[in-house]
């Protein structure tokens, strides 16, 4: 009972207070390891409301007075600090810049009470001061729940009054913070080296891109984006006055700014809004920041050829609502500043672009610049006028929404007689549904779409919902014109009351609105049978938001738990605490996903070359293809290319160059009139013309399209070498704990879509956080195990169902007519005859003897093959039966018949027909596989007509059995990328197959559960800190188990620096030191 | 390279076509279609209809110049400072070359930013006024003296 005061079997006595055992201290989030071992309660902290302040640097946070006068920092006196630490000794514990103890050695004095005067007089050198924070100290700043290690950054302070923290919202993203309430902790670390560690690794300015993907997390939000977009338009204007007060907003008053010509000069001098942007990102003519970018922007329109000269080749800038962004120098050429362009998660947007080219710092100071310009400037409000329909907007949507009523009644008509055409692998109801659910969203989709087309271009949610700032047009439809089709559990609102939804409707009524489409807007109100149906569906997304942040957060712990220790060795190899390898490269070629810049690549060549050509000087002459080619080998052939970048990254910069650049060039030269140049002649010189004759003009044009002069290609070269040198991931760079964050993290945001068609309606796949679960615990029974199977004639549906039909299985009762017993004196027997017709119609390869040995095959029933006789003539099979209880046996054969399985595989529910809609490795589009429901992959491959090397199935331990251990990594890594990317979240593969190799780096599939971890791990205390503490730590001391203390768990409950990872992995090795011979005890005897 | 004496690097009379085709996007900024006779060339232009009224059908003279400097050579051969003085010359006291837009109705400074060559005959210049986007198609011998990446103004007069 002192042990374990949850003994089962042992009634807890009512009216005594339960006895706390020693399992119970110890046990779950409060007990002693949990609470705290692996963390503790800690001073120097601070707690409270968050608030915005755009005015604030990016990489601050403002600390109220009343907080900064308790924590404190404890400094050293030198030469340099001593007249400020005296006054703050003076100012003691209640002024501000105070300090509150005075430390000489042991000796500590608290400042509150005695002579403050006196003791800051004798301040010495090599004093500690307990000073208070002020401006510019270094401390941590963190909100929960802390699911990656964005969640916690280093900021720095900046003393402001009243009483909250106060941050940058662009700083928002990564904390996931609003203002609605939140808090928010602070930390104030304690010495030197744990300020410049935390300045160097978790400062906002080096945390600006997530290293789930290398895409910025910091980056402007909402107002800061409608403020830009509203600013950049193509029809803003401002004379010199207002123009030189914008620019005034967004710089501190230190800063030189450089007013640009003006873009209309005649008959006013004007400047538009986008060259305000231009100022924001190179405020003066000294400053060497550079952007050049050419992206998407949020919403972008295709300009339509026939609009424009049909000689032109239309580029993409032209977009008529300006939704392209081209910026060459800083200069802002076209497109607006919406959400893809100043917003978080896209790599081509202006901030992730200088941050790879000009660092964190540049970065970092014009999003503080846009904060400030964006703060002050404009109002932008929404009211009751945004949300009021026009006569056309009701009466279209009127239209549509009868319209599609009447569709809705046709099908239903249809179905009730039955003559709609179902669709494969569904009956006439599931068909009928399918068919009135894309009918109905459809109607969505068109209302959505006249809203955007007759709302005013100044209605502020469709500018809202046009820049991304907040809401989509959903949202603006929703509001102004119709609600629509409210969903639960993925399908229409199902029915309480017998056969209907509401009593306000028909029986058996499949109808919109008593099926919960809302016609209404939120504007124009909602019936009250509306406002249930979407009372019920908001209320499931509530319940399934609750219940998903308790999975993903145990998942999320879990995972932690699993790859914490993996950390990248001086050989850029992974491993764990223990020294076992899961990678001999990081993710197999060693580079760092935060710091790649095109997609999973360390470089994004046509943005980097486009860059080089700004950059580079244009002046000069123009190099041929053959010298272009020369110049990047020679380059190639240096030093710093040899030592840093691998062949494969070399090559692919000269295929990019020669099949971008010379060859172009080349072809060029070539429709002109002039030598091709591609290879180096024998007697070529400077001076040797090869333009044969071209003229002028002809010359102008080939420089305008395609000069490249040797300043361009060379910075275009370091560009490659620099971006691949710091792409480079770091030995000590704890790889699992961000691979784990990386993959836990984005489960949060998964929303509610659990299921996804895999081609096929009615085929379903799980998705979202309970497939992730399915994988990551490798589970044995999956909720749909999918085997695809590609087909050695793929192009035609008899074959196919051929295959279809060796595979699924078929029983005895779909092939049998009649079932019959027979009694004679003689003999007794069950008479089956076999409907010949059906096998032909179902395509199936059976004889008797098939079903002959598939009856006897059958476990249950126990007939031996003597008992069948075979009549081919009739096709009849007759099973005798003889013995004591023949009439029982002859009952139960008759009863168990129809389930025999005469062919295909018995673990298989069914196959179905799919036909590819796109092309991929496994085939083009339009060729026909067979996707197979259930478990059983070998007996797929080995399935005549079917190819069995390209047979996949996503059930990984099925994988495994079959395929072995490479094959279930693979498909670990593919599923989980699957899943992930139907929620159109990105991860870098990298984490994925860390995970994956983690996972199977045993030789077998180790899920991670509590189960898995013990296997991967040996440590007790990890194991005691994770799950079944008490099991593990008996288990420990019966076997007399010792642990190293090498992993990170185990560390923290020392209270040791993390081992082998990150600052604490370089050391200095030297010679042990020699132990004399230890003195002998004084009762050694005695032992 | 065809006038050599003029810091004019394109010159022609244009009709309007079409105004905003594809639809009014923006309160005061119009895109124009317009076709010249004379070098037949095609154009579209963003322009502010505040500041300068168009109608369809209207004809106009458009010229794309260097630099406001009446006659005298290319403005920019000189060094860096040179270039500097010549981005001044739009303040009220703003000493350089100017005088060339007096003839003008309608001034813009803009950008060549972008070429495309469609057949190898025709190719098209992209200029943007400060997100004005003007596109200038039409046979490359008439736009030899444009070049890539210069500054340019853009004079317009009915």
């Amino acid at each position: 009972m002192y042990i374990n005061s949850e003994l089962p079997g042992v009634p807890s006595q009512p009216g005594q207070k339960p006895i706390r055992g020693f399992v119970q201290r110890l046990k779950g989030k409060q007990g002693r390891f949990r609470g705290n071992l692996s963390g503790k309660r800690v001073d120097f902290s601070g707690r409270t409301v968050i608030s915005p302040d755009p005015n604030l640097r990016i990489d601050e946070v403002a600390v109220p007075e009343r907080v900064s006068k308790i924590l404190t920092y404890p400094e050293r006196v030198t030469t340099h600090n001593i007249e400020m630490l005296k006054q703050a000794v003076r100012n003691g514990c209640d002024v501000h810049p105070g300090a509150n103890f005075v430390a000489r050695g042991d000796n500590k004095k608290f400042l509150k009470f005695g002579n403050r005067a006196a003791i800051a007089d004798g301040l010495k050198y090599g004093d500690v001061v307990e000073r208070h924070i002020i401006d510019g100290d270094i401390v941590l700043f963190n909100r929960q729940p802390s699911l990656h290690k964005l969640s916690i950054m280093c900021h720095r302070v900046k003393v402001r009054p009243w009483r909250s923290f106060r941050l940058n919202e662009c700083v928002c993203g990564p904390y996931n913070a609003d203002f609605d309430g939140d808090e928010m902790n602070l930390h104030v670390p304690q010495t030197e080296e744990a300020r410049t560690e935390a300045l160097e690794l978790m400062s906002v300015k080096h945390n600006l891109v997530t290293p789930r993907n290398g895409e910025p997390v910091i980056a402007a939000i909402q107002d800061f984006i409608t403020a830009s977009y509203l600013l950049s338009r193509r029809d803003v204007f401002f004379d010199r006055r207002q123009f030189t007060q914008i620019c005034c907003y967004f710089a501190d008053a230190n800063l030189q700014i450089d007013i640009p010509p003006p873009t209309i000069w005649k008959p006013v001098r004007l400047w538009t809004g986008k060259q305000i942007f231009n100022v924001l990102m190179r405020p003066n003519k000294k400053s060497k920041i550079f952007v050049n970018v050419e992206s998407k922007c949020n919403k972008w329109e295709e300009a339509k050829a026939e609009n424009y000269p049909s000689r032109m080749k239309l580029v993409n800038d032209m977009s008529p609502n300006d939704g392209w962004l081209v910026i060459v120098n800083s200069e802002v050429m076209c497109g607006v500043m919406d959400k893809a362009i100043v917003g978080s998660g896209k790599k081509k947007s202006i901030f992730g672009v200088m941050l790879r080219d000009y660092g964190p710092h540049e970065a970092a100071a014009a999003m503080g610049r846009l904060a400030k310009l964006c703060a002050p400037n404009f109002g932008f409000s929404l009211g009751i006028n945004d949300v009021i329909p026009g006569p056309i907007l009701s009466m279209k949507k009127d239209e549509l929404v009868e319209r599609a009523y009447a569709d809705c009644q046709d099908l239903i008509a249809l179905a009730k007689k039955g003559k709609l055409e179902n669709k494969p692998g569904c009956n006439q109801e599931q068909t009928l549904e399918a068919m009135i659910s894309s009918v109905l969203s459809k109607v969505r989709e068109a209302v959505g779409n006249i809203c955007m087309k007759e709302l005013s271009r100044h209605n502020a949610p469709l500018i809202m919902a046009t820049c991304g700032s907040k809401g989509s047009v959903i949202n603006v439809s929703q509001m102004v014109a119709c609600v629509g089709q409210q969903i639960i559990a993925g399908h229409r609102v199902p029915d309480g009351f017998q056969d209907r939804s509401l009593p306000h409707f028909p029986k058996k009524s499949k109808e919109p609105p008593s099926k919960g489409f809302v016609r209404n807007s939120f504007y124009s109100g909602l019936r009250a049978t509306e406002f249930l149906f979407h009372a019920i569906s908001g209320r499931e997304g509530l319940v399934d938001t609750a219940v998903k942040t308790a999975e993903t957060g145990y998942m999320q712990r879990r995972l932690m738990k699993a790859l914490e220790d993996l950390t990248t060795q001086y050989d850029l190899s992974v491993r764990n605490s223990t020294g076992g390898v899961v990678q001999f490269t990081y993710g197999d070629d060693g580079l760092d996903p935060a710091c790649l810049e095109g997609d999973a690549q360390p470089i994004e060549f046509q943005r980097a070359w486009s860059h080089a050509m700004a950059i580079g000087s244009r002046t000069g002459r123009g190099l041929l293809p053959f010298e272009i080619m020369e110049i990047v080998n020679v380059q190639f052939a240096t030093r710093r290319f040899v030592e840093t970048c691998p062949e494969t990254y070399m090559e692919t910069v000269r295929t990019f160059i020669w099949d971008n650049v010379a060859k172009k060039l080349g072809d060029m030269r070539q429709s002109r009139g002039m030598f091709e140049a591609l290879e180096r002649e024998g007697e070529w010189d400077e001076d040797t013309d090869l333009s044969m004759g071209a003229s002028d003009s002809e010359k102008a044009i080939v420089d305008n399209k395609s000069k490249v002069t040797e300043s361009q290609l060379l910075a275009f070269l370091n560009i490659c070498w620099v971006k691949y040198a710091k792409a480079r991931i770091e030995p000590g760079s704890t790889v699992g704990a961000v691979g784990a964050q990386s993959i836990g993290e984005p489960g949060t945001q998964m929303t509610l879509k659990t299921f996804h068609f895999a081609g096929v309606a009615s085929m379903n796949v799980t998705l979202g956080v309970p497939r992730i679960k399915e994988i990551i615990n490798a589970a044995k029974a999956i909720s749909t195990p999918i085997i695809s199977c590609r087909l050695v004639t793929c192009n035609s549906e008899p074959s196919a169902r051929i295959v279809k039909g060796r595979l699924e299985k078929t029983l005895l009762g779909d092939i049998a007519s009649v079932l019959e017993e027979a009694w004679a004196p003689e003999y007794t027997y069950v008479g089956i005859i076999i409907d010949t017709q059906a096998i032909m119609k179902l395509q199936l390869e059976l004889t008797l003897d098939d079903i002959k040995w598939a009856i006897v095959a059958h476990k249950k029933l126990k007939i031996k093959q003597e008992a069948i006789t075979m009549i081919p003539r009739k096709n009849r099979l007759r099973i005798y039966v003889d013995g004591q209880d023949k009439f029982y046996r002859l009952r139960e054969f008759k009863r168990n018949l129809a389930a025999v399985v005469v062919k295909g595989v018995p673990t298989i529910a069914r196959a179905i027909i799919n036909i590819k809609d796109k092309d991929d490795h496994r085939g083009k589009k339009g060729d026909k596989e067979l996707l197979v429901e259930g478990y059983g992959l070998q007996k797929c491959m080995i399935t005549e007509g079917v190819i069995g090397e390209q047979t996949t199935s996503n059930h990984v331990i099925e994988v495994a059995q079959v395929l072995g251990i490479e094959a279930a990594r693979r498909t670990i890594i593919n599923e989980i990328q699957y899943t992930m990317k139907s929620h159109d979240m990105i991860i870098d593969p990298r984490h994925v197959m860390l995970l994956g190799d983690v996972m199977t780096y045993k030789g077998e599939v180790l899920g991670i559960t509590r189960f898995g971890v013990a296997k991967m791990k040996d440590s007790v205390m990890m194991l005691a800190s994770f799950e079944k503490t008490t099991d593990h730590l008996f288990d420990a001391s019966a076997y007399g188990k010792n642990d190293s203390i090498a992993g990170v768990s185990e560390s923290i409950i020392m209270g040791n620096p993390a081992a082998r990872c990150g600052t604490s992995m370089p050391a200095l090795y030297s010679v042990a030191p020699v132990l004399s011979k230890p003195r002998p005890l004084l009762f050694e005897e005695s032992i | 390279m065809t006038a050599v004496a003029s810091n004019i690097v394109f010159d022609d009379i244009f009709t309007i076509n079409a105004i905003d085709k594809e639809g009014k996007k923006f309160d005061r900024v119009s895109r124009l279609y317009a076709h010249s006779k004379n070098y037949d060339m095609d154009l579209t232009l963003d322009y502010n209809v505040e500041l300068f009224p168009l109608r369809e059908e209207q004809n106009f003279a458009l010229a794309l110049s260097s630099s406001l400097a009446r006659g005298e050579g290319p403005a920019n051969t000189g060094a860096e400072d040179g270039g500097d003085k010549d981005l001044d010359v739009w303040r009220p006291d703003g000493k350089g070359r100017r005088g060339l837009e007096e003839d003008y109705d309608y001034v813009m400074y803009g950008k060549v930013y972008k070429f495309d060559g469609g057949t190898s005959e025709v190719v098209t210049a992209y200029i943007s006024f400060g997100g004005l986007l003007m596109s200038l198609t039409g046979s490359f011998r008439h736009m030899t003296s444009i070049v890539l990446g210069d500054p340019v103004y853009l004079l317009m007069r009915k």
